[in-house]
């Protein structure tokens, strides 16, 4: 099938020429344009300045051998920190950097091991995001698959209906919106669940306790996602298995007296699971990212937290090195899809993609 | 030549609820088809054609409303009041197999070919993978299919080659009847014929019953021994196929007979006034009356019933043998 | 069998007939109704003044729904402001003694949350000495304040300056024979005497007329002093106050005109811009189409939030400004994706290849063929994505980020957050914010419902 080599050749390029631009694009506002830049230059001659007026010696120069001691050290400094590139080479050494993953130093934030190293900080946190959305995902898409099946088999009851109702409304509103609400209720009124955080705090000193007490933490965040994110699935799996089955595959499935389960799984879902697996596994991936007004409202310390972080101090190390590792995350995903879509869809592989 | 009926339909009804009202497709509808006869059902689309076939297989779609009458196929019963179970083991593809409208629609996109015609066999008759494939394979050379469709997705095949597939799959089990919705109609005319001169072999060959659904009669006259006529869920006109294309005797049946374009006569095809009716809300009386150029006041308000004007030649008309239609030779 | 509706008369009365759009009607019309009235309910310069704290002075910090005290009137007071006083001149030699006297009855089972009062002095040269002296339905007089006030408006903070907090530990001393470490004067003010008159949980409330005597003296004959006793309850407006006592409705009000405008704004900007981008690029040619199917690829791969986040952090921006980045981010998306394979299908009917085959130019098949049947679609669209929008914009203020000067409903949220409401409780400064999100984006969600069963006719009854 050289057609479809082709295709994914194309494609591969094609995202290849989208990563790069997405990165770039973070490089440059990330840095403010420049911006940042000169806030760094202004600390470090500010740092240097101040340090130097400590220095009785110092002082008693004349005030011109005080300028000029003042400008070479600011220099040097920049030089140092490798700003005195002018901003539009540096971004370009930062894409490249960035696209070969040496995502350097952060300039304020560490991790909690006291390691400055922006990869270091990311994978802090990449675990405890995980925990978190991607359990929470993968419940919630197992959970409205499975009523959206059920949906599409009662179509049109008065189950389907309030199911759909649920499902858009539950959808609509973004999961930080029913973690507040969820603390409030959850966690002051019923005092079921912790307000936030990952563990209490002097943290269990046995292993059990520990598990255990992330675990408790976990469960009101992991129930606002669940219960936010579900409505997706239920909703567009009705739409899809509905729509498989009224193909005229399945009436002649019917007609041909094969059983029930037969031609729910294998003429329904077979034909439908191409875009519910799509979904997932994008789903999979953008889980990664974490969500960071959920975890702002949850203080829970995982890599949406630190995007919050990063952006405050304004850390563009950090910005550019999380937004990198995700875009790369995100096209490979996209780059799969395109190769899993075809394995279970016969028809992409003979027309490459032109299905789609 | 007394045969006992192979199927016998009698005051079939099937509505469908809508939001508008009940949809009225099958009104009532009474046929007799013996073994190895062929029954020709035509009608304009929406006519209730289709959904009769879905009656007889009881292949339903969910917003049924009204499913009554009785469908007494060979020995096994009556299809109506038979559970679900029974009908899928006892009739359905064993007894009955249907040809669905647009064979391209009908063969799930993502199974191969030869797995879709092998599964009736696995299924209902126990086979095993190897013993299906190889009357899968036979079946798959009686309409004329080359062997490595086989393990072919259905979208790499052509139409003509998709709508032999779907009729090998329909007779993989040898079945008594089957059923042919519009099995022509997707196709170019030449494939039209080579499926065509396919059906026609196959009925000599295995001494098949056909229920054969078109809107086109001149298709019809190809296979039909009977012909049906349906009007707005109702059967108008029903008798063998020289009573029906010769001596017409339903308006309807003679203005469908006129619209036909002949090649050879010197006749300009007519066409029929007005519109098929709405199935929600069908006119009172004799549902054809508004476009019929004979209706009387009776026709309006009296429904009139399906009479035998003798040799089996049913007609549902007031004026039933006043109104002589002219015998375009057509057959 | 279900035909699709045509025109966008008739869509708009197909939507209106079901339930699910009528309610979406309904809820939305009722918010645009809220948001016209905030102008004259609450004036501009009312929300300009939302964050000058001295304008809410008089109202009690972090009360609950005045509301409330129907429902439990128990635990709840309100405010009682004394400004009427009674007005006595009289000289004493060189001196001159002004006495303004006024009377308040407090019935209230519970303690006030805090005692305030605002002496507002006029003098020419000296200042006055001023003594404030609350006599007690039990006879037993208290002095609140004893000193020389500045010209113009004195704050005595009776419940929290230490300064005050003394004088009531004089009185606690008489009455008891001890000074505890902490003194709560809003509650020993209005205790019977007990040895529990200072503990909240245990005093009982005196009820009854408490009349509040200010003198001043001084030496000249031209003193004026006006006082006001602002004695708090735990309970105020419609919909409560925040710890800074600015009152919850207002912002609630001006809430409803920046989640409409924003959303509606947003939603019709976007998906119009996306519907017309996605179907011009199909229609124009393939290479165009590829243009900006890379285009939707790319901008769907980029983190918006973190960016428009990135943005707010390091600008100042106000609402509008805001509205044009987001619009920026979103001129191609999924959306462009839906309206170019819509225009794809649509370009391969019949009536199409016949305008073509009578030559109709491609511009005119667009506009006159192709557009029509999309708009359908664009309501829907539209609908469906304003609540996002209204969320953002929630979403940023909730961080603090978006514009300052406006109060909307996520930053109340977020200052409700911040102040801790969810670990204190303070229920009515996050519920009514949340509720009033969910009532909007309810109402869009299900008018797009209502759109989506009517364009879209898989959903509607066969």
């Amino acid at each position: 099938m050289p057609g479809f080599t082709r295709y994914l050749a194309r494609r591969a390029v094609l995202l290849a020429i989208t990563l790069i631009l997405v990165v770039y694009a973070t490089v440059l506002i990330a840095n403010m344009g420049g911006y940042i830049d000169k806030l760094l230059k202004g600390q470090i001659s500010f740092e240097v300045t101040q340090r130097l007026n400590r220095d009785p010696a110092f002082t008693r120069l004349p005030q011109q051998e005080r300028q000029r001691m003042i400008d070479e050290r600011v220099k040097a400094a920049i030089r140092r920190a490798g700003l005195d590139q002018p901003f539009p080479i540096r971004s370009l050494i930062q894409l490249k950097q960035a696209l070969t993953l040496s995502l350097g130093r952060a300039s304020f934030l560490k991790s909690s091991t006291g390691s400055p190293e922006v990869a270091d900080i990311i994978m802090e946190r990449l675990p405890r995001t995980i925990l978190l959305f991607t359990t929470g995902t993968v419940l919630a898409a197992v959970a409205g698959i499975y009523l959206g099946l059920i949906q599409a088999r009662r179509a049109l009851s008065r189950f389907d209906k309030s199911a759909i109702l649920l499902a858009i409304f539950t959808y609509v509103q973004p999961p930080w919106f029913f973690g507040i609400l969820f603390i409030l209720l959850f966690s002051f009124y019923l005092r079921i669940f912790p307000p936030g955080g990952m563990i209490s705090a002097p943290p269990p000193a046995t292993p059990t306790g520990y598990i255990l007490d992330v675990l408790y933490h976990l469960s009101l965040p992991l129930i606002t996602w669940v219960f936010a994110t579900f409505g997706y699935w239920s909703y567009t799996t009705r739409n899809i298995v509905l729509q498989t089955m009224s193909e005229d595959f399945v009436t002649a499935a019917r007609a041909k007296g094969l059983p029930e389960n037969t031609i729910l799984f294998k003429y329904v879902l077979r034909p439908s699971s191409p875009p519910i697996v799509t979904s997932i596994a994008l789903a999979l991936v953008f889980s990664w990212t974490g969500a960071i007004i959920t975890e702002i409202v949850f203080n829970w310390p995982g890599i949406g937290l630190l995007f919050w972080e990063a952006i405050s101090t304004l850390d563009a190390p950090v910005i550019i090195g999380l937004t990198v590792i995700l875009a790369y995350l995100l096209i490979i995903t996209v780059f799969l899809l395109d190769i899993i879509y075809a394995l279970l869809d016969p028809r992409i592989k003979t027309l490459g993609g032109a299905v789609r | 030549m007394k045969m006992t009926a192979l199927l016998s339909v009698s005051g079939l009804h099937l509505y469908y609820r809508t939001s508008r009202g009940p949809v009225r497709a099958v009104d009532g509808v009474s046929l007799e088809l013996k073994e190895g006869e062929t029954l020709a059902v035509v009608g304009e689309s929406g006519s209730g054609k289709s959904s009769m076939a879905y009656a007889i297989i009881r292949v339903l779609p969910r917003n049924v409303q009204r499913y009554c009458g009785s469908v007494v196929f060979d020995d096994a019963g009556d299809i109506v009041s038979m559970d679900e179970e029974s009908v899928r083991r006892k009739v359905r593809w064993k007894g009955i197999s249907m040809v669905f409208q647009g064979a391209m629609n009908s063969l799930n996109p993502v199974v191969k070919v030869g797995e879709q015609i092998m599964e009736p066999l696995i299924i209902h008759l126990g086979y095993t993978k190897e013993g299906a494939r190889g009357e899968a394979a036979r079946a798959m050379v009686d309409v004329g299919l080359p062997d490595y469709v086989m393990d072919r997705y259905p979208h790499e095949l052509s139409g003509g080659m998709k709508q032999r597939a779907v009729i090998s799959m329909a007779l993989v089990m040898k079945p008594k009847l089957v059923i042919l919705d519009e099995p022509t109609s997707a196709l170019d005319v030449m494939t039209q014929a080579n499926i065509m001169n396919l059906l026609k072999r196959l009925k000599r060959q295995y001494g098949l019953s056909y229920i054969f659904i078109t809107h086109d009669l001149a298709l019809a006259s190809e296979l039909a021994d009977i012909v049906a006529i349906m009007y707005a869920g109702k059967i108008v006109e029903l008798g063998s196929a020289e009573d029906v294309y010769l001596r017409p005797a339903h308006p309807y049946t003679q203005k469908l007979l006129r619209s036909v374009p002949l090649l050879r006569e010197d006749r300009e095809p007519e066409f029929i006034p007005g519109a098929p009716p709405d199935l929600v809300d069908p006119p009172p009386g004799c549902r054809f009356h508004p476009r019929c150029p004979y209706a009387k006041e009776i026709c309006r308000r009296e429904e009139p019933e399906l009479k035998d004007m003798g040799g089996e030649h049913m007609v549902a008309c007031h004026f039933t043998g006043e109104l002589r239609g002219g015998a375009d030779g057509l057959g | 069998m279900s035909e699709q509706p045509v025109g966008i008369k008739q869509i708009f009365k197909e939507v209106a007939k079901s339930k699910a759009g009528a309610l979406g009607f309904a809820l939305l019309v009722a918010m645009l109704i809220l948001a016209m009235f905030t102008p004259i309910l609450a004036p501009y310069n009312v929300a300009r003044a939302w964050n000058d704290l001295r304008y809410w002075q008089d109202n009690p910090a972090l009360a609950a729904p005045a509301w409330v005290r129907f429902l439990s009137p128990n635990s709840y007071s309100g405010t009682v402001t004394l400004s009427n006083f009674s007005l006595e001149r009289s000289f004493h030699g060189q001196y001159t003694l002004v006495r303004r006297t006024g009377s308040f009855v407090y019935m209230y089972d519970v303690f006030p949350t805090e005692v305030r009062l605002l002496l507002d002095v006029n003098y020419t040269a000296r200042k006055p000495r001023v003594i404030a002296t609350l006599e007690r339905p039990d006879g037993k007089g208290v002095t609140l304040y004893n000193g020389m006030p500045v010209k113009g408006e004195n704050v005595v903070s009776v419940s929290v300056d230490p300064k005050y907090q003394k004088l009531i530990g004089y009185f606690l001393y008489e009455e008891l024979g001890y000074v505890p470490a902490a003194i709560h004067p809003e509650i020993v003010l209005f205790a019977k005497k007990s040895k529990y008159m200072n503990d909240r949980q245990r005093a009982d409330v005196l009820k009854g007329t408490y009349i509040l005597e200010v003198d001043a003296i001084s030496f000249e004959k031209n003193l004026s002093v006006q006082p006001k006793l602002i004695v708090y309850g735990n309970s105020y407006g419609i919909a409560g106050t925040d710890n800074y006592r600015r009152d919850l409705t207002v912002g609630l009000m001006w809430g409803a005109p920046v989640a409409l405008a924003f959303g509606t704004i947003a939603a019709v900007v976007t998906v119009l811009l996306q519907v017309v981008i996605g179907a011009a690029g199909a229609w124009i040619g393939p290479r165009a189409d590829e243009i900006v199917q890379r285009a939707a690829d790319f901008f769907l791969v980029i983190p918006v939030l973190p960016i428009l986040i990135l943005i707010n952090v390091v600008y100042t921006i106000n609402i509008w400004l805001l509205l044009s980045w987001v619009i920026l981010f979103s001129i191609v998306g999924g959306v462009t994706k839906i309206s170019r394979s819509m225009v794809l299908q649509i370009r391969e009917e019949q009536y199409v290849e016949a305008a073509l085959s009578y030559g109709a130019s491609k511009k005119r098949i667009l506009t006159f063929h192709i557009l029509p049947r999309i708009i359908p679609y664009t309501f829907a669209l539209i609908a469906l994505s304003a609540p996002s929008y209204v969320f953002l914009e929630a979403a940023l203020s909730f961080l603090g980020l978006g514009d300052p000067n406006i109060p909307s409903w996520g930053r109340l949220l977020g200052q409700a957050f911040d102040a801790g409401a969810l670990y204190y409780g303070w229920w009515w400064w996050v519920i009514f914010p949340a509720l009033m999100i969910m009532l909007v984006s309810l109402g869009f969600t299900l008018l797009s419902y209502a759109f989506d069963k009517v364009v879209n006719p898989r959903l509607r009854e066969e």
